[in-house]
């Protein structure tokens, strides 16, 4: 009798040894986890009230045309609108350079049929005008495209049309956006044929994605 | 057999030599010492050979780097100094004083990427901005980007080409920029045999480049063709390095192990926009949080004809391809 309470009892401590074993050791791993941390818990990503602004990049610079001379450095003689056109009659039928005596002769209108005086100010020749006859500063210039290129100008706003830099998250940093200016000149603006920079060296390049020889 | 003499093996083979006590006059010349010599020559040659590896290793591989335990088992201070080892390594290597982070994903982030192929012209502007960005090698020009052109009515990426060299866009043709998916059911994740590649929670499929052993399985099951493989050190000039690094990202990478894109996680995991993104001329890039309702990539999502390459794969991508019109 005594003999067998003997072996229980050493069975019973045997078992506790190991139940506090396999507890330590669940003890350790999670105190492990707990100081590792790549385990842990992860910041959340909280969208904030106060944004950064998304700057629009806007042409400041004064509107000015070539005179087609040049000043001893050689640099061209640029000359303000209102110089001549404060004087002069608008002629608002005007669409082709050809169609003028002097200046303006350099330029090249691929802009649909539209007409020098669509766009430019009869009476200000330093300023737009919008369809409503109402007259609009060239840094505001996007009032003006966004008349006609509407699905365009809904795309820009929502992002999805326009080169930008800067923060996606704008709770943490500012954006600055191009202008349609910036891309398109609106005197032809259809996006001009460019040479590709950067030509593959690597396999891939020589020959298809796949590899497959063409 | 054992009847017969000592001496020989008892057939008419020749091979029965007199005693050897004649033998020792011939001093170390005889053709049993000679055998030996070049035995014990090729022997210390061979094991020289063997152990090169060991003798030359300090100068590749450091003990720490050797002994270096995967990125998602680091300690906080161990991963420091993991970085500060590397940090110094790129100083010594390139010259170049470099800080690597290591910036970790948040909850409530989850990148996705989407490209108006009606916009995209061709340019490679985004290649480029990807080579600079995460120190390739400059040698083979290398870049996550693939930019591929195709023909108007096609939207099998094989048959693309990527060496055009022409004025773009060409009237018959569309650009197809490809890089990596960031796929939700990874398969280049499922294929490494040593988990140095996987999916963190913000979508983004990273490699430890300090546990890859460059197997290149990943490669193969990619069906983007997006991974790339370091066949050599990569050589950057010192002037040229982009000293904010990612310790998963564009930090440099040592010789024969794999890299991806990152989505510029060293970036865009700071709140920045990626480097391709900044880089495109025409704006056909969106960027932006999938989880987040008001942002611009979930806009594309709910209002353009969006679709993904090789939907059929069942990769299900986190990069989406649409048209205007």
């Amino acid at each position: 009798m005594q003999e067998i309470s003997k072996t229980g009892r050493t069975i019973v401590v045997i078992a506790v040894l190991i139940i506090l074993a396999i507890i330590s050791a669940v003890a350790l791993s999670y105190l492990q986890s707990k100081n590792n941390p790549s385990h842990g818990e992860l910041e959340t990503w909280t969208p904030s009230d106060s944004l950064h602004p998304v700057t629009i990049h806007q042409p400041d610079l004064m509107p000015m045309v070539d005179s087609g001379k040049k000043d001893r450095e050689g640099k061209a003689v640029m000359i303000r609108c209102n110089n001549c056109h404060d004087t002069k009659e608008p002629n608002t039928l005007t669409e082709k350079a050809s169609d003028l005596n002097d200046f303006h002769q350099h330029m090249t209108f691929r802009h649909n049929s539209l007409k020098c005086a669509s766009c430019h100010h009869p009476d200000d020749y330093e300023s737009l005008r919008l369809a409503d006859g109402s007259s609009v500063t060239f840094s505001n210039v996007m009032d003006l495209c966004a008349q006609c290129h509407g699905p365009q100008y809904r795309d820009y706003n929502n992002g999805s049309h326009g080169g930008m830099n800067g923060y996606w998250d704008l709770s943490r940093g500012p954006r600055t956006r191009n202008n349609c200016v910036d891309c398109h000149d609106s005197h032809a603006p259809a996006y001009p044929k460019v040479m590709p920079v950067f030509p593959p060296k690597t396999r891939v390049g020589t020959q298809g994605a796949g590899g497959h020889q063409h | 057999m054992s009847g017969h003499h000592k001496e020989s093996c008892g057939s008419h083979c020749g091979c029965h030599t007199p005693p050897s006590n004649g033998g020792n006059d011939e001093g170390l010349f005889n053709r049993r010492n000679l055998l030996k010599g070049a035995g014990a020559t090729l022997g210390v040659a061979a094991f020289a050979k063997a152990m090169a590896p060991i003798t030359e290793w300090k100068e590749s591989t450091s003990v720490d780097e050797f002994l270096q335990t995967h990125y998602r088992e680091l300690s906080k201070d161990q991963l420091a100094e993991v970085i500060t080892r590397l940090e110094e390594e790129t100083k010594n290597d390139y010259g170049a004083e470099v800080n690597i982070s290591d910036v970790r994903p948040q909850k409530g982030v989850k990148f996705g990427y989407a490209l108006n192929l009606s916009i995209c012209v061709g340019c490679r502007r985004c290649a480029k901005a990807c080579h600079e960005e995460n120190n390739h090698d400059r040698t083979s020009g290398n870049s996550y980007i693939t930019v591929l052109e195709m023909s108007k009515g096609s939207m099998d990426m094989e048959q693309g080409h990527a060496d055009y060299n022409h004025p773009v866009p060409q009237p018959d043709k569309f650009y197809m920029p490809v890089q990596c998916q960031q796929c939700e059911n990874p398969p280049c994740v499922d294929v490494c045999p040593v988990e140095a590649t996987w999916k963190e929670p913000d979508g983004i499929v990273v490699v430890d480049y300090n546990w890859c052993i460059g197997c290149r399985y990943c490669e193969a099951a990619c069906p983007y063709h997006a991974r790339r493989f370091n066949w050599t050190k990569p050589e950057v000039p010192k002037e040229e390095i982009n000293i904010e690094q990612g310790y998963l990202s564009n930090r440099i990478r040592p010789q024969g192990v794999m890299e991806k894109c990152t989505f510029c996680l060293h970036r865009t995991r700071k709140g920045k926009l990626p480097a391709c993104l900044e880089a495109c001329p025409t704006g056909a890039r969106v960027f932006g949080n999938l989880l987040d309702p008001t942002s611009e990539i979930r806009t594309v999502l709910a209002n353009k004809r969006v679709f993904v390459l090789k939907e059929e794969l069942g990769t299900k991508p986190n990069f989406f391809y649409f048209f205007d019109e």
